[in-house]
């Protein structure tokens, strides 16, 4: 934030300062990077990108599958029972809800800090976002045993005058993450009206190089598409200020949305009676939890996107290192927040939350807690050394640890709670069956088609933005201003 | 029934019904409601062709709709009866427009309208798709039906013919048999078989007085009873009224009552051991001994066998018999029908000494049984041209001693009455005819103590089916003579003033037994057989869920947890912890037992409390035939894996009934997969069951108050209003419902489940569906075992297994052997403060004005929040269409594999993917008051809100213009499971009557909430269990066991600020 205002004071009475690491290396064009980016999309696709996009849709159309078999025939496919009558499914809805904060946390929060760093990765996290957000949004869909009665959960006027129960943590969730969905939406499109102008104008250009009149047509429709999406944006001066104070609005909206979508589905557990939900820890527990495996999921796609399409001068170590920090900051939260959860089940005498949380540790499902713990409160303490959190693949490794941790966190709170809880006659045992985890797995098939739709069709990389803090574009940086080199094509 | 199916049954000559029951119109057949509701009556009570005069049955409750008989839709009561081993349970019927679908004790007849779990289940018997349905001869169908069958059975009427009979205390029976034997003379024989014996109670005291008299227990009247193998409580007959009498005696209400106190003797743990305030393991073979030892202590010249009992049982008997002599003329000795005729003697004769007969057991001068047994009739065999079968099955209950003449008997059977197409003792040469269930028949029967009740029908014989009544007047008729219908039969033998008013009450007022006084020991000489000291002895008993197995294709008794082991659908062989171990077994792994030469293979239970060297074998399974639920296949069995449990009756001999020596069990090493509806024993200190001893009561009336974390947080007061004071316009000042169950006098025995069940159309889900925590029952009774020295601490931090049937390692725990167990029925507790409502997110579980947590099936969208959020997992989800399923198919998917059944169920939701003939009658058995629930929906109990309303309606038409609309308890207004309860442990009632009996059991200090620091207000309550224990006894404890536990886990908190100090006593 203050890095360009110090710069204008008098060089010489002050020692030099140290520069910040640029956000865009080896000092490259204007222009170039706007090719990198839009390259990307105007350019057929690799092989792998085909294979990787048809293996995607048959997983997805797989947990399609499952689900028209789950509601063809009944709950009863997945392995629920009395008393755990939630399984995977809320697990998984959890889990992607979970995944689905970074991104507005990028663009939102870190937006608003001014943390520059942000524009290389904020796209693609909000993407992501909005994929997890549409994969949570399948398994409250489809979890409850009347799935054609659903819509029975929105406040739609009907005949029998009778309105949902606004009493409900079920019915917030269905308020926060539509809520949520819609604004992260609108956010992420908003952002990328200027880019999609580019690619139009680009287009545009290209047209000419067109040789057989089906490229031509491909082209025309393409330009049509993408300027029916970017909704006439010219780039002029106040286009750039309407969009500026919409985008400074929408951040501001969507800043407590962050905070309180997870708090919400955090409710669903918190407001219950049963021991190891009933925790008043579970609100900015969960919010941290969330950004954790946001940040983690977000690292594990970006660092094989970076090398792939050759973006490791825009998306940088350094940005990869700073998403190390964020992680082993909410993970060392996380782990205070196991930590405290035992404490006060013993701390607050209540031998059922005692046991409970005994049980989770040390009872028939340890291996999950184990496997919870290690993945997210120990792996991510590695990132303490500079050499973890600058080796792309070794924070790959640890993105995944965090991926299946998180996962692991919401079996945890799921399933060992309500296995065992307050009368020892009612206890029992849950395992998932096939459909349970085919379902689960087939929904990385679908955001894994999303994605990859994305990065064939859409700047994957905020070109404008990241143009904006390229030394280039600060008329103070030492480095050099707009003077100095050159401005490309954009 | 399928197309191809049904095709095949047209072509087989046109069998009776075809036509009815191949179009959607079958139900016509079973709508032919006799009697009082006119016009219907008459049309053909038996069969087709064959017309006779009306035959009225009475309506019980035609008083209760002024000015009418017959209104459409009301539901009638009908007085009938249902006949059991040695006399009937009397009952009122509930006939929804000509369908039986319930029944309920008469309380005319027995003061109680209770009945023990069999009665209530015997319903769905009636409506078992795999009931015989045609007549056959040769294998064939025999197209004329019933009126062939009759033309067979006269063509050589004067053949020598012996008849094999269930037990039966009919006087139209014995009537119409002394005509037979006047005809028929030295060509007529008669023999009378059942596969659980009780007449031993009889011989036993015809031997000890001399006289033919039957013992007739009155629980009620004992301070002090001393049990020798008996289970009153489970499996010995009648065990309805005994659990009523002894928990007369159990219900302490203020500090200076009385309480009785009951000593068990047993070797394996039954349902009384489990309700005993003192508790002796004794191999089965030591019990005479132990009986002996009694006698011998109350100064009797008995011969103890040598080496019988160990220091320590000669020490706790010892004891026991100081506490009866202590109790002279008050209290009981009863001995077990398992238990040699010598015991039975001994138990009089320690009566006698006690001076309590007369006072605490009367004897009724009952006939002498004149028949011959099963075994007399296979040797007898060669001496008759032809056997008729009333109704037995010797080749699946016979014995393997009989086994061989079994089938020769089945060679030889000439005409059978059968309840199944096609079982065990089919007759291949002679006549199958439909056996009819007790609601299509004309009969009577005695109750325990005499009483002549009637039988009628409430429904025409679904099948033409006959009753053994119509055939023994075939042959009481004689040639060219057409025999007497069964109303016909009974009519002639009633002996009272008003046929209507005893069809009406439903029993014959003063007919009871002649009592038997000055009885005095005629033979004091008793020969105690010796005790088997070492090795394995097997003890065949009943089993608590299908009986002699004549419930076994039954799928609410295969479905309702066992009460002590709480399995379903499965008999184990069950052995103790260390016999299990000496003898390499393993629960749930299948052994091989062996008994004399013939062996069986059954899955292996390590059953808490059962006896050192003893093998439990549980009778009534393993049954043969096209019993779909008996040999109940779940989808994915592998074929490995036998179906319907292992028959015990197949290394059960002649000689050793009950008791068998010379045993040898091994494990075959495979697992067997069992469906436990419980997996933890430990109720792991937690004060769910509160429990005191009576001496601690005395002291402190209200202990209950003094445990669990609601002694604490409850001073501050809750932190939010309760719903209906902050809006009290919302609670209606009408009506407030409560209800009280008292564990003190709840036996744990299953009535009320499986009345719950036939009441709320609960289905059942299959073995597989149950092993995965899926049954639907809406009532359980929760099991625990609760251990002398167990530190539920010990094992808290570490729960040492896993896995599907979880929990396995307690059956290696030493805490098990001698344990206390208690029983909690579990329903829907119908909070204030519900967890469920508040967390529903489309006010599908909601409360109403009257304090019911209400459950709103259409509204219900499945979420299985509410389930999640109630502390007692009271709340059942219906995971798959249990109703229209068949429940061995289940996960086939309607769209992908088997379309027919979407687009069926798209066009007509009422239409059901099982098989038409099962769907048929299933359909029947619902009661049309509960609403059928469909997949994805979640149920539970309501406090039975259809009786309310019906209560609610007929006191309101009574009340006309006046204000008195209030439903009290005069107004007859009981659930189901309040009305089954033979111990009355059940109570319920509108809290806001002043006096009412659920306020007064709520007054009750015992009274206590479940989990009570979460403030959800619950109105179902419970009474904490009292124990009375001899503190003279060797295993005296000054504090129940479960008591101890949640001392030792609440780390001795406990002690400190409310109980006394004490050492854990031995």
């Amino acid at each position: 934030m203050s890095e360009p205002a110090a710069h204008s004071q008098v060089e010489t009475s002050t020692p030099k300062e140290l520069v910040r690491e640029p956000l865009v290396l080896n000092n490259r064009p204007l222009g170039w990077i706007t090719n990198q980016v839009a390259g990307i999309v105007e350019g057929d696709m690799p092989k792998w990108w085909n294979i990787a996009f048809g293996v995607s849709f048959l997983l997805m159309l797989m947990s399609f599958g499952y689900i028209g078999y789950l509601i063809t025939t009944g709950v009863g496919v997945w392995g629920l029972n009395h008393p755990v009558a939630w399984g995977w499914a809320i697990v998984n809805f959890v889990f992607w809800i979970g995944i689905g904060h970074a991104g507005t946390l990028i663009s939102a929060i870190l937006f608003l800090l001014r943390q520059k760093w942000r524009t290389s990765v904020n796209r693609t996290a909000e993407a992501m976002t909005i994929f997890a957000v549409i994969c949570a949004g399948i398994f409250p869909g489809i979890h409850v045993g009347r799935i054609w009665l659903a819509w029975w959960l929105f406040p739609l006027p009907n005949a029998n005058a009778i309105w949902p129960q606004f009493r409900s943590p079920l019915l917030w969730d269905v308020f926060a993450v539509s809520t949520y969905f819609t604004v992260s939406l609108l956010f992420w499109y908003m952002g990328l009206i200027p880019d999609l102008a580019t690619i139009r104008d680009r287009l545009r250009k290209n047209a000419g190089q067109c040789k057989t009149g089906l490229d031509k047509m491909i082209n025309k429709l393409k330009q049509f598409l993408y300027g029916l999406f970017s909704m006439g944006w010219i780039g002029s001066n106040r286009h750039w200020r309407n969009y500026e104070k919409a985008y400074l609005l929408l951040a501001g909206l969507s800043t407590p949305l962050v905070l309180s979508v997870h708090s919400i589905v955090s409710f669903d557990f918190a407001v219950s009676q049963l021991p190891g939900w009933h925790t008043t820890i579970f609100p900015p527990y969960f919010v941290a939890g969330a950004v954790f495996s946001g940040f983690g999921m977000v690292l594990t796609l970006m660092i094989p996107m970076r090398t792939i399409f050759n973006l490791e001068e825009i998306i940088t170590v350094r940005h990869l290192e700073l998403m190390c920090k964020v992680i082993m900051a909410t993970g060392t939260i996380v782990g205070y927040a196991y930590g405290m959860e035992f404490f006060i089940a013993w701390y607050g005498g209540n031998p059922y939350e005692l046991y409970a949380f005994k049980n989770r540790a040390f009872g028939p499902y340890w291996w999950s807690y184990w496997i919870m713990i290690s993945c997210n409160v120990i792996s991510p303490q590695l990132f303490w050394f500079k050499w973890c959190r600058t080796s792309p693949w070794f924070i790959f490794v640890v993105s995944i640890f965090v991926n299946i941790g998180m996962w692991f966190e919401r079996f945890v709170i799921v399933v060992t709670s309500l296995h065992r809880d307050y009368l020892p006659a009612s206890w029992g045992y849950y395992s998932p069956t096939q459909v349970d985890i085919l379902t689960f797995v087939g929904t990385f098939g679908l955001f894994m088609v999303l994605f990859l739709l994305f990065i064939r069709y859409l700047p994957s990389i905020t070109i404008f933005e990241v143009k904006a803090v390229t030394p280039q574009a600060d008329p103070h940086s030492i480095e050099g201003g707009a003077d100095r080199v050159k401005g490309g094509d954009h | 029934m399928g197309d191809v199916e049904n095709a095949d049954w047209n072509e087989r000559e046109f069998p009776e019904g075809a036509q009815e029951l191949s179009d959607d119109f079958s139900r016509r057949d079973f709508l032919k409601l006799m009697g009082a509701s006119a016009g219907l009556a008459g049309a053909s009570m038996l069969g087709v062709g064959c017309r006779r005069p009306e035959e009225h049955i009475v309506p019980f409750g035609s008083e209760q709709v002024a000015g009418q008989e017959y209104v459409h839709g009301v539901p009638m009561q009908f007085a009938t009866a249902m006949p059991t081993r040695t006399g009937a349970t009397p009952l009122l019927a509930v006939s929804n427009e000509g369908r039986p679908t319930k029944v309920d004790g008469n309380a005319n007849v027995a003061g109680r309208s209770a009945t023990d779990q069999f009665a209530q289940a015997s319903v769905l018997n009636l409506y078992d798709p795999d009931r015989a349905r045609i007549y056959t001869f040769k294998g064939k169908a025999m197209p004329g039906g019933k009126a062939s069958a009759i033309e067979k059975l006269q063509q050589n009427l004067s053949g020598r013919t012996a008849f094999l009979m269930p037990a039966s205390t009919s006087p139209s029976r014995a009537a119409l048999i002394g005509e037979i034997q006047k005809k028929m003379g030295e060509n007529a024989a008669f023999y009378v078989h059942e596969a659980a014996d009780f007449g031993v109670h009889a011989r036993g005291a015809q031997a000890a007085f001399g006289e033919a008299v039957s013992p007739y227990w009155k629980l009620d009247q004992a301070e002090v009873i001393l049990s020798l193998d008996c289970d009153f409580l489970g499996t010995e007959e009648g065990s309805a009224r005994f659990a009523a009498d002894f928990a007369k005696g159990r219900k302490v209400a203020k500090q200076n009552d009385g309480m009785n106190r009951l000593y068990s003797v047993e070797a394996l743990l039954t349902q009384t051991g489990a309700n005993a305030d003192h508790r002796l393991r004794a191999r089965a073979t030591a019990i005479p001994a132990a009986a002996a030892f009694i006698a011998k202590e109350l100064g009797k010249s008995v011969t103890v066998p040598a080496n019988a009992l160990s220091e320590a049982q000669k020490e706790w008997l010892t004891g026991a018999a100081e506490d009866l002599k202590a109790h002279a003329g008050k209290s009981l000795v009863v001995a077990g029908y398992r238990q040699p005729e010598s015991v039975h003697q001994l138990a009089h004769i320690i009566n006698d000494a006690l001076g309590n007969n007369g006072k605490t057991v009367k004897f009724h001068k009952t006939p002498a049984n004149e028949f011959g047994s099963l075994a007399d009739l296979a040797s007898d065999l060669g001496k008759f041209d032809r056997v008729v079968n009333l109704g037995c099955n010797p080749v699946y209950d016979g014995g393997t001693d009989v086994a061989v003449a079994g089938k020769s008997i089945v060679e030889k059977t000439a005409f059978r009455l059968t309840d199944y197409a096609e079982d065990e003792s089919h007759s291949v040469k002679g006549v199958n005819a439909p056996r009819a269930h007790y609601l299509e028949s004309w009969s009577d029967a005695r109750t325990d103590d005499g009483t002549i009740v009637p039988i009628q029908p409430l429904i025409a014989p679904l099948f033409g089916a006959m009753t053994e009544l119509e055939v023994l007047a075939v042959f009481a008729a004689g040639e060219n003579t057409s025999p007497r219908t069964g109303h016909e039969v009974v009519q002639s033998t009633f002996t009272g003033d008003s046929w209507e008013r005893y069809l009406h009450d439903g029993f014959l007022k003063d007919s009871g037994y002649e009592e038997a006084t000055e009885l005095t020991i005629a033979n004091a000489d008793v020969t105690v057989p010796p005790a088997q000291a070492e090795g394995l002895e097997a003890v065949f008993t009943l089993d608590y869920s299908v009986g002699d197995g004549s419930y076994a294709n039954n799928g609410w008794c295969q479905e309702v947890p066992d009460p002590i082991t709480k399995i379903t659908w499965d008999n184990v062989v069950s052995v103790s912890r260390q016999t299990a171990e000496a003898a390499g077994l393993e629960n749930g792994q299948l052994a091989k037992v062996k008994v004399g030469d013939k062996e069986v293979e059954g899955a292996v239970w390590v059953q808490p409390g059962q006896a050192e060297g003893t093998v439990g074998l549980a009778l009534g399974y393993g049954r043969s035939g096209k019993l779909r639920i008996a040999n109940f296949k779940y989808e994915g069995q592998a074929e490995d894996i036998p179906v319907g449990g292992y028959n015990a009756y197949a290394v059960r001999g002649s000689s050793a009934v009950n008791v068998a020596q010379n045993v040898s069990v091994e494990s075959t090493g495979k697992a067997y997969p069992l469906s436990s509806t419980q997996e933890h024993w430990s109720m792991e200190g937690r004060p769910i069951v509160r429990e005191a001893t009576l001496k601690e009561f005395r002291k402190d009336a209200d202990f209950v108050d003094h445990m669990g974390l609601g002694a604490h947080a409850r001073n501050e007061g809750p932190i939010y209003q309760h719903p209906y004071k902050e809006r009290p316009r919302l609670a209606s000042d009408m009506h407030q419902w409560g209800m009280s169950i008292d564990l003190s006098a709840c036996t744990g025995c299953n009535a009320c489940v499986i009345a719950c069940q036939s009441e709320n159309n609960i289905p059942i889900v299959g073995k597989d569906q149950v092993a995965k925590g899926r049954e639907m029952h809406w009532l359980r009774i929760d099991r625990y075992y609760t251990g002398r020295d167990h530190d539920p601490r010990a094992s808290a931090g570490f729960i040492k297994d896993e896995g599907q049937n979880g929990d396995d390692e307690q059956h290696t725990e030493e805490w098990i052997d001698d344990p206390q167990v208690v029983n909690q029925p579990m329903a829907c507790q119908h909070c204030e403060n519900a967890p469920c409502e508040s967390v529903c997110p489309v006010n599908a579980t909601v409360h109403d004005e009257e304090g019911l947590n209400v459950m709103v099936y259409n509204r219900c969208v499945g979420t299985r929040y509410c389930s999640n959020n109630c502390a007692w997992k009271v709340r059942r989800f219906n995971f798959f269409d249990y109703n229209k399923r068949p429940i061995n198919d289940l996960y086939g998917s309607t769209a992908m594999l088997k379309p027919s059944i979407l687009t069926d169920w798209i066009t007509s939701r009422e239409k059901s993917n099982r098989p038409e003939d099962e769907w048929d009658l299933v359909k029947l058995a619902k009661n049309p008051d509960v609403s059928v629930r469909m997949r994805g929906v979640m149920e539970k109990c309501t406090y039975c809100v259809q009786r309310i309303e019906s209560t609610k309606i007929i006191k309101k038409a009574a009340a006309g213009m006046s204000d008195d609309v209030q439903v009290v308890d005069s107004d007859g207004l009981k659930t189901a499971c309040q009305q089954v309860c033979a111990a009355e442990a059940i109570s319920f009632g509108n809290l806001l009557e002043d006096g009412s009996e659920v306020n007064r059991e709520k007054a009750n200090p015992r009274n206590y909430e479940t989990i009570d620091f979460l403030d959800n207000r619950t109105r179902t309550t419970y009474l904490a269990k009292l124990r009375n224990p001899n503190e003279q006894m060797p295993d005296a404890y000054k504090k129940p066991f479960s008591t101890k536990e949640y001392k030792a886990a609440s780390g001795g908190h406990g002690d400190d600020a409310h109980g006394d100090h004490e050492e854990g006593s031995h």
